[in-house]
């Protein structure tokens, strides 16, 4: 048995360096793949929010006062030039004076 | 024998060399990593560590109902790795076919020697445009030239076109190649809006590629922070409308409008017409001239210029705090008055009697303005106009603001005080005038102007309270000059184009503008403040319009005024402000 010692050594460091070798390949080729995936969710989530921020940009010169007034014109469509109101209404001069 | 002695002192100097070899080597290695450890560990980590810069996104600016007023979108700068570059010719042949359209100041043929030039320099990295669309890179892309690259490099936009460019101010490189904003919010807020820039590192091998399972390290970009201002989109665009047709019809050098609520100092509007463009390309500061940069001055903030009788209701609401007169207090115009061996006499040269303080406002009387001057005394009148904010900064958060001048009272002489009870002598910017009026609206206080309501970090947002700095009148006082104000409107200069149902309070300012030591009969400034005293206190508004240089007519009463009602006729409307008169 003492006598096998070194030989048993010898085998046992070669099969620990060979599992160690394969390991190594193993979790590198994994962290590869998933590292890929990672990128991959990542881009996607640049690429979207990028195109919500571009629909964001359009939706903002599109709802632009100067577009819809364009817009409005083009339609036919005037500027209200009044209001008419039915509640009674305060008289300027009664209000201040009474407050004085 | 002798041959081994022979061979043993060969190998005696062979094993000496080795040693000094070795000892050599030892000494170059310690000289390598020891004494010049911190210079090769930098050209170490240049090497294995490619360091690329994100840029953050520099904050949104939007009005008060949330629209962007100021955004920021992604463009490009396109870049040549030149010892990639195989057919320097026909790819700048190819890149002027597309990048021409967005190159103005030459010919197509000068535009593509400059990029052949650029192809064919001896450096790894070229610039050779800045700006690029998103569109046009992806024509760029589509014709796989090895060796070309983007960097992003984002530009800011405006949906609203030039809509509140004076208040807005713009965005332009500074001196280290960084956006960097000038004047209005950009420029007074840039610190908060630009944020922070992060970092990628990534470790490369010897061939420059990166290593698979190398090291990798991201500190993010922190995006600016975001502002809510208080501006009314709707109501600036249309002033800014009303303005244009205001220069048009008065043949006028400027218009310009600050429209606030006297009661928490928000800014509705402030508006300046000649506008400008934020985005156009001569918002290059460096390349800006002259008259582009006066273009750019926000005029409501930044030009002081003395406002003439717009100032009176300051002196009398001075005098009636002080209990020095009323409202029906008489005074004698009985002509011309000299003080301080000057001669001061009415706009009109017209001399109507026995007036009362409310007939001199009516009126516009310069010798009852400085008959009450004198009665209130150089050093109160003085205080009175310090604490309505003349000659102070108003605090308003915008890059540029003037404070305008107020001579220490120890050298008014008699004509200085006469003079500056009616507007001469001082200088003040519209601003200053609009929150000296917003004493009158609401009570007696002088407010702090505020322009941002909101900062928006991220998820969280933080609100800039509303400021009142000071109690300047009695409230009796001040609801006391805004009667009198009513009765300026109503029976003054500016009657006839008076809106019906509204009562109106406010004064015009017809002040000459000083040419070489001397007023120019022809060239003023023309102003009207005023307000609605009895507007719903939610829908309240103290409105301050100016028309410099108008050559149609000089006097206030006929540009200005028409200038406010105007504003006032489509504000109603906007405000759902219902009359108060029948």
């Amino acid at each position: 048995m003492m006598k096998n010692l070194p030989k048993l050594a010898f085998v046992f460091f070669l099969l620990t360096t060979v599992v160690s070798i394969f390991m190594r390949i193993y979790v590198s080729s994994k962290l590869a793949t998933k590292g890929g995936e990672v990128r991959a969710y990542e881009e996607k989530i640049y690429e979207l929010s990028r195109e919500n921020e571009e629909i964001k940009r359009t939706l903002a010169s599109l709802s632009s006062l100067s577009a819809i007034n364009t817009k409005a014109r083009t339609l036919g469509m005037i500027k209200p030039l009044s209001s008419d109101f039915l509640t009674p209404l305060p008289s300027a001069s009664v209000n201040l004076a009474s407050s004085l | 024998m002798p041959k081994n002695n022979y061979h043993d002192s060969r190998l005696g100097v062979l094993q000496v060399g080795s040693y000094l070899l070795c000892l050599v080597v030892l000494v170059k290695l310690f000289y390598i990593q020891v004494i010049q450890n911190k210079k090769y560990s930098v050209l170490a980590s240049q090497q294995h560590w490619d360091s690329r810069i994100i840029l953050p996104k520099r904050g949104d600016i939007l009005s008060s109902d949330g629209f962007p007023l100021a955004t920021s979108k992604p463009s490009y700068i396109l870049f040549s790795e030149n010892q990639k570059i195989e057919d320097p010719v026909q790819a700048s042949s190819d890149l002027a076919t597309i990048l021409y359209e967005e190159s103005t100041d030459q010919t197509l043929e000068e535009f593509e020697q400059s990029l052949k030039e650029g192809l064919s320099k001896d450096l790894s990295w070229v610039p050779l445009q800045k700006k690029v669309s998103e569109d046009t890179k992806r024509e760029i892309e589509a014709l796989e030239i090895d060796g070309l690259g983007f960097e992003e490099e984002p530009v800011r936009f405006y949906p609203e076109g030039s809509l509140a460019s004076h208040v807005l101010g713009y965005v332009a490189g500074s001196e280290r190649n960084f956006e960097q904003g000038y004047f209005g919010i950009e420029g007074f807020f840039d610190g908060d809006l630009r944020g922070k820039p992060g970092r990628i590192l990534e470790e490369r091998g010897a061939t420059g590629d990166v290593i698979l399972a190398g090291g990798y390290k991201k500190v993010p970009s922190q995006d600016g922070r975001g502002l809510v201002l208080t501006l009314n989109r709707e109501v600036e665009y249309m002033a800014e409308l009303k303005l244009k047709e205001a220069v048009e019809k008065f043949e006028a050098k400027s218009a310009s409008v600050v429209i606030m609520n006297p009661e928490n100092g928000d800014i509705i509007a402030m508006a300046s017409y000649p506008t400008f463009d934020p985005s156009s390309s001569d918002s290059e500061i460096s390349e800006s001239t002259e008259s582009q940069k006066i273009q750019k001055k926000n005029v409501a903030i930044a030009e002081v210029y003395e406002p003439g009788s717009v100032l009176k209701p300051l002196t009398v609401s001075a005098a009636l705090d002080l209990n020095l007169v009323t409202p029906d207090s008489t005074f004698d115009d009985d002509g011309p008055k000299v003080y301080s061996g000057h001669r001061i006499d009415n706009w009109d040269g017209k001399h109507l009697g026995i007036q009362t303080i409310t007939q001199l406002l009516e009126k516009s009387n310069n010798i009852g303005a400085a008959y009450v001057g004198m009665k209130v005394g150089t050093e109160r009148l003085y205080d009175y106009f310090r604490k309505f904010g003349l000659s102070e900064l108003s605090g308003v958060a915008l890059e540029g603001e003037n404070t305008g001048s107020l001579r220490d009272p120890s050298e008014w002489r008699d004509i200085d005080l006469a003079t500056a009870a009616f507007g001469q002598g001082v200088s003040v910017s519209q601003l200053q005038l609009a929150t000296a009026f917003s004493v009158f609206d609401n009570g007696g206080f002088l407010v702090k102007p505020r322009i941002v309501s909101e900062i928006v970090d991220g998820t969280r947002s933080i609100e800039l309270p509303a400021v009142r700095k000071r109690q300047v009148l009695a409230t009796d006082t001040a609801k006391i000059i805004s009667l009198m104000l009513v009765s300026a409107v109503d029976k003054g200069e500016s009657k006839f184009f008076n809106i019906k149902g509204y009562s109106v309070a406010g004064k015009t300012g017809t002040a000459q503008i000083p040419v070489d030591g001397r007023y120019d009969p022809d060239k003023t400034n023309a102003t009207f403040a005023g307000f609605l005293p009895n507007a719903p206190l939610d829908k309240k508004f103290v409105m301050v319009v100016r028309v410099e240089e108008p050559e149609s007519s000089i006097y206030a009463a006929e540009t200005a005024v028409p200038l406010w009602m105007n504003i006032l006729r489509e504000l109603v409307v906007l405000y759902k402000i219902p009359p108060d008169r029948l």
